[in-house]
């Protein structure tokens, strides 16, 4: 619990961190910390060199622009439960973050930190893919934009304690998340989240991301479904999804989209308060209680 | 500089009451609910732990553990060259370097002719735990000292493990100590303590019922918010080393560590700061509390020591940890005639402070509870195990004895189709039998009245209307439960001279002071501390109850052997039975002094004196004859005085005279600065006790749960709990619902969530807050705590302990409560922590084997 000697910066713009990295590609970046400190303090990870991401003006702030709403990458979990713009505009946010953890964690976790760190019972994950998040990177050699669905990358290895690093996500060495662009589905589209909690940690220990547009005739035209907490990283339904989109929605066709959620070809992970077996159990039930939630909040 | 320093840091024990209203109104203090003084210092931030402390103007060294990896394992080989070369590094140590100076750890309640494992604050050969010490380091910082560990080169031939208590009792079991295997004991049972009473094997063949299960108590971490902690400075003008330590016992600790490092006690100082919580786990003498003692005189520095989060985990005894195989005989009525356990009690590698009791004495010799039990049967195996050491853990023993015999009484009613309440009243020991002797003639219960206390707790709950309701939901497929659980327990330790015939070693009073400064400030001292349970506010209230002077009046000096002279300790939720009753004792005595002094001062004797409020008066109505001998007393001394005045010049101090009506503070100043005392009165207002009580006293109560059970999840609501105690009078029902509160949270966390899991090579599964699963306020129900009130004769304050009912009695509420539930589902039995997925899985379980036998009988098999 008491971690090597590093070295240890903050910049105050993305130039200048990005100088800073051009001279150390194998600095670490900081962020709120949760997921690196720990790491550091069992000498699991011993990085050399910190940098500090807390004095960067551009990887702060929540945007609506005209078709997407943009976080920036340092926004906390708390910024996210308490803006007014993501509680009009995008609820589930501010309802997942809700469930992360406590207040104390949530005042320090960052979205693009823990976007970065992509832990298997993270919440975000879940929520980004649910949302059809698109990652914003910069790096040295210039900007990108990686969509959601190609930004993790499943590992086979089980992590588990709540402290695992490695490489799993598409982010390069040198490179920052400036900040997270979620475009605005037009229609009405029902989201929810639901989460069990890992007793002790406070991760999920499983959680199901819904999002889903109705049509007039209650047909299922737009779908995007996230599991976290089940496997090695979050992913998409995409039995259940494609059960339910071009359907009319009732509580058969949830129930079916629900038993195929179950039968998606990925590891489970566990661990004594949920073995693999209990959560590949409890994912039908998840989703269809996160469903049928979804739907009736499209009914009042 | 240094002395100064220390008295700095001590002296914030001696709180002036800021957070409670001063005036004459705050007379009579016992019962109210006073707010803790202990409050504003903690919220302002201005707490001083152990970690906290700077003691001698000068950074301590800093001391770390090299900690084996391995349950079990030989040392093959250990190079500290490498460290001891790096800067900063001062000193690095390994078991062969200490035998000479450092003696064994010492246990206290060692069972007569019980052999003890040598217990070294560094293991020299063999590591028999995960996190078991094998070398230290002394360093400026505790960077370095981290870097340093790692800079050992050490090699191990690991060896087979084993850390389940009834595992390690089979045969082939791998042995913890080799070394006394064959000699003294038989492979890891240390011990085998037999209870027998009646006879148990007529009451079987002549039952109706016998049911057996076998039960787990499962291992658990205490888990205090601040992890253990020592700081020792070295004074060189005194020659005396001051340790800070969070402890539970201070005055026990500074005995130990005088033995185990063979130096004089008055060269030690021990002092427990503020003390983040103990719950039985800071109540005994560590390796580390050694070590960093040791370090302290051998390097002349200060040294200090604060435990990692996880080092907490792996090196900070755990508590339970039992496997229990019982039988219970009863009648068709529900009339329980026997009981028959057999238990293995893990103990760990070593033997702690009060290990061995645990088992053997806490739980296996009170097994019968509230119940007239004729008939016992009870083997207990105190068993050696690859784990950290086991002992007191929060209700220590009552609880695996409670969980024990409350989810037994349970199946017998199921068994017989009786209602739990029912049978439990038939068993009741009746109001009218106490003092009662139990069966296994360890115990005699002071007081109780079982039946008033449950009927309270159902009224509460709406037992009647609870059943009601679950009927209703069972018919739409949802599971309520109803579950109940009665408890005593012994607390207040306790009769010495019985518990040193069973090994226990350290006596039973507690030691007490008040004393009253020349301007009427009053000082409490008292040798059982707090740790956060608020006994500085408690302890007023008792002596202000009997000084009727403001609460705002009195400070609290506790914690430190400095300070307060003698003291055993904090545990068995004895502080207010015994060290109450001493300053009960205490400040009695103090004020029948402070009266005759006052009468004194006014020329009356002390009969005639009355007090109220801070105010010492003649009374109104003296007889004649007294009146007379006044007026004769002051013509004396007027006379006197006169002569004095006349012949010498000089004037002798008459307060009093002429006057009716005394002040406290006036009397504070004539007894320590009157010419002239009342017959063979000493100066000073000083009163010292060691109260030894008679006996133990037996609180008792009922926890109701209401749980709900999610049959699809596994998930378990608890809905409502209910505790209804009587712990006697109440002191302070605002503190007495705290302890409730705290202990019932402890008790859900061992019920739902909770447990120390090993790996088969013996390592924990998980050594940190991210692992393991202990209670949350997220987790909580809102608590119903309410009481009963059966004062006891054993102490004059009529009160008995109340600091571990809520762990006692709420995990077997719980699991009742959701056995109840799902009976009609064919569960019979869970093992805690009743985790979604075991209840689920007990569920499908069930369900098969309903489904198995109904096609058996479908195609006519015989069901065997
Ligand atoms: C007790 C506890 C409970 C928790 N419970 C939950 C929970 O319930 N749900 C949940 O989702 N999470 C939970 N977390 C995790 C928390 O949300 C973490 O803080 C988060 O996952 C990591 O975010 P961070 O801002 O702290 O990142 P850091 O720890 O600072 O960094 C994590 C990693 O991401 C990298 N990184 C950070 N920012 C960037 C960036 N902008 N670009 C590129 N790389 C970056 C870092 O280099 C590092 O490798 C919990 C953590 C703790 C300690």
């Amino acid at each position: 619990m008491i971690s090597c000697e590093f070295e240890y910066c903050k910049p105050d713009s993305l130039p200048a961190l990005m100088q800073i990295l051009t001279m150390y590609p194998e600095a670490t970046l900081l962020a709120g910390g949760h997921a690196l400190l720990p790491a550091m303090k069992s000498r699991e990870i011993r990085p050399e060199r910190l940098v500090d991401l807390a004095a960067i003006p551009e990887l702060r702030g929540i945007r609506r622009g005209s078709d997407a709403i943009q976080i920036g990458a340092m926004v906390t979990t708390a910024e996210v439960e308490h803006s007014s713009l993501l509680k009009e505009a995008l609820p589930l946010l501010p309802d997942a973050a809700k469930v992360i953890s406590d207040p104390l964690i949530r005042n320090r976790a960052t979205i693009g930190g823990s976007l970065a760190q992509a832990e298997p019972s993270g919440d975000w994950p879940a929520i980004a893919l649910a949302v059809g998040a698109i990652i914003h990177l910069t790096g040295v050699n210039g900007e990108r934009a990686v969509p959601i669905d190609d930004f993790f990358q499943i590992e086979t290895t089980p992590a588990g304690n709540g402290l695992a690093v490695g490489r799993r996500t598409v982010v390069a060495r040198s490179e920052v998340i400036t900040h997270v662009s979620i475009p605005l589905v037009q229609g009405e589209v029902r989201r929810s989240y639901l989460k069990r909690m890992h007793p002790a940690s406070g991760f999920a220990l499983i959680g199901v991301a819904v999002a889903l547009r109705l049509d007039q005739d209650r047909r299922c035209d737009w779908c995007r479904i996230a599991i976290t907490g089940a496997a090695s990283a979050a992913f998409r339904a995409l039995k259940a999804e494609r059960c339910l989109v071009g359907t009319a929605i009732s509580g058969e066709i949830i129930r079916e989209a629900s038993m195929l959620a179950g039968e998606e070809n990925v590891e489970f992970i566990g661990d004594p308060f949920g073995s693999s077996a209990y959560r590949r159990q409890m994912l039908p039930v998840y989703l269809r209680r996160a469903l049928s939630t979804a739907i009736e909040s499209a009914l009042v | 500089m240094a002395a100064d320093d220390v008295h700095a840091v001590t002296s914030l024990r001696a709180r002036p009451d800021a957070a409670m209203p001063a005036g004459p109104d705050d007379a009579g203090q016992f019962g109210r609910p006073a707010r803790r003084r202990e409050d504003l210092h903690h919220l302002l931030g201005r707490g001083r732990f152990t970690d906290d402390i700077v003691a001698s103007g000068e950074d301590a060294l800093h001391l770390t553990i090299l900690r084996s990896p391995h349950a079990h394992a030989r040392i093959r080989r250990i190079d500290v060259a490498r460290a001891k070369a790096m800067p900063g590094v001062i000193e690095v140590l390994t078991g062969a370097d200490l035998t000479q100076n450092v003696g064994p750890l010492r246990a206290n309640w060692i069972w007569p002719r019980m052999p003890l494992p040598e217990h070294r604050a560094l293991s020299e050969k063999v590591a028999r735990y995960v996190g078991e010490g094998v070398a230290l380091v002394v360093a400026t910082d505790r960077y370095i000292a981290a870097d340093a560990l790692e800079a050992i080169d050490i090699d191990y031939e690991v060896l087979a493990a084993v850390t389940d208590p009834y595992r390690a009792a089979q045969a082939g079991a791998s042995v913890v100590h080799p070394e006394l295997d064959g000699a003294s004991i038989r492979g890891n049972v240390l011990q085998h303590v037999p209870v027998r009473a009646g006879n148990y094997a007529a009451a079987r063949r002549k039952a109706d019922v016998i049911v057996t299960q076998r039960l787990r108590n499962q291992n658990l971490v205490p888990g205090a918010m601040e992890p253990r902690s020592v700081h020792a400075s070295y004074d060189m003008t005194t020659d005396v080393v001051t340790i800070h330590l969070s402890s539970q016992a201070p005055h026990i600790m500074k005995r130990m560590l005088a033995q185990v490092l063979n130096v004089d006690e008055h060269r030690l100082r021990v002092i427990a700061p503020d003390v983040g919580g103990g719950f039985g786990a800071k109540l005994h003498l560590y390796p580390e509390d050694v070590l960093v003692t040791a370090m302290a005189f051998r390097l002349k520095r200060a040294v200090k020591w604060t435990s990692t989060r996880t080092e907490d985990f792996l090196s900070t005894n755990h508590g339970r940890d039992h496997v229990q195989e019982v039988e219970i005989c009863a009648t068709r009525d529900g009339t329980i005639t026997g009981l028959k356990a057999t238990i293995w009690g893990n103990l760990g590698a070593y033997v702690s402070g009060m290990g061995p009791g645990i088992p053997a004495v806490n739980c296996g010799m009170i097994l019968t509870g509230v119940y007239r039990i004729p008939n016992l049967h009870v083997d207990t195996n105190l068993m050696l195990t690859n784990t950290s050491r086991v002992d007191t853990y929060r209700g220590a023993g009552r609880p695996e004895a409670t969980y024990l015999i409350e989810t037994m009484v349970d199946r017998v009613a199921r068994r017989l189709g009786l209602d739990p309440v029912e049978v439990r009243r038939r068993n009741f020991i009746p109001p009218s039998a106490f003092p009662y002797t139990i069966a296994s003639h360890a115990f005699c219960y002071d007081s109780g009245d079982y039946p008033k206390n449950l009927d309270k707790a159902l009224e509460i709950v709406g037992y009647a209307s609870q059943r009601a309701k679950q009927e209703r939901l069972r018919k739409r497929g949802r599971y309520l439960g109803i579950g109940l659980a009665t408890y005593t327990e012994f607390t207040g330790i306790g009769n010495g001279n019985l518990l040193a015939m069973f090994g226990f070693d350290y006596g039973g009073w507690e030691y007490g002071r008040v004393l009253v400064h020349p301007t009427g400030t009053v000082e409490i001292h008292t040798g059982s501390a707090d740790q956060g349970q608020g006994h500085a506010t408690s302890y007023v209230q008792i002596v202000c109850d009997v000084l009727e002077i403001p609460a705002g009046q009195c400070s609290v000096v506790e914690g430190d052997t400095g300070r307060v002279e003698f003291g055993l300790g904090t545990f068995n939720s004895r502080s207010m039975a015994v060290g109450g009753a001493a300053l009960h004792e205490a400040a009695r005595r103090l004020l029948a002094k402070a009266k005759r002094m006052a009468a004194h001062a006014l020329g009356v004797t002390a009969d005639d004196i009355v007090y109220a409020k801070g105010i010492f008066s003649v009374r109104r109505e003296m007889s004649p004859f007294a009146q007379g001998s006044r007026v004769l007393r002051r013509g004396t001394r007027d006379l006197v005085g006169k002569v004095y005045r006349h012949l010498l010049g000089v004037q002798p101090v008459q307060v009093g005279a002429g006057r009716d009506k005394i002040s406290w503070e006036e009397v504070a100043r004539l007894a320590h600065f009157l010419t002239t005392y009342p017959n063979g009165l000493e100066p000073g207002l000083d009163e010292r006790v060691f109260h030894r009580p008679k006996d133990f006293v037996f609180p008792f109560g009922t926890y109701a749960a209401v749980v709900e059970v999610d049959v699809e999840t596994g998930d378990v609501d608890v809905r409502r709990l209910v505790a209804v105690d009587d712990c006697g009078r109440i002191i302070n029902p605002l503190l007495a619902r705290g302890q409730v509160h705290g202990g019932a949270a402890q008790g859900l966390g061992q019920a739902l969530l909770e447990q120390s899991l090993y790996t088969d090579d013996g390592r924990p599964r998980a050594a940190n807050w991210m692992g393991y699963a202990f209670p949350r306020a997220l987790h909580m129900p809102y608590i119903e705590a309410e009481h009963t009130v059966t004062p006891t004769d054993r102490n004059a304050l009529g009160v008995k302990g109340i600091g571990e009912s809520g762990s006692i009695c709420t995990p077997p509420a719980i699991v009742n409560a959701v056995l109840d539930a799902l009976s009609p589902l064919g569960v019979t039995h869970l093992d805690m922590p009743l985790l979604p997925e075991q209840v689920l899985s007990a569920i499908s379980t069930a369900r098969r084997e309903r489904s198995r036998s109904v096609d058996a009988i479908g195609s006519g098999a015989v069901a065997t």
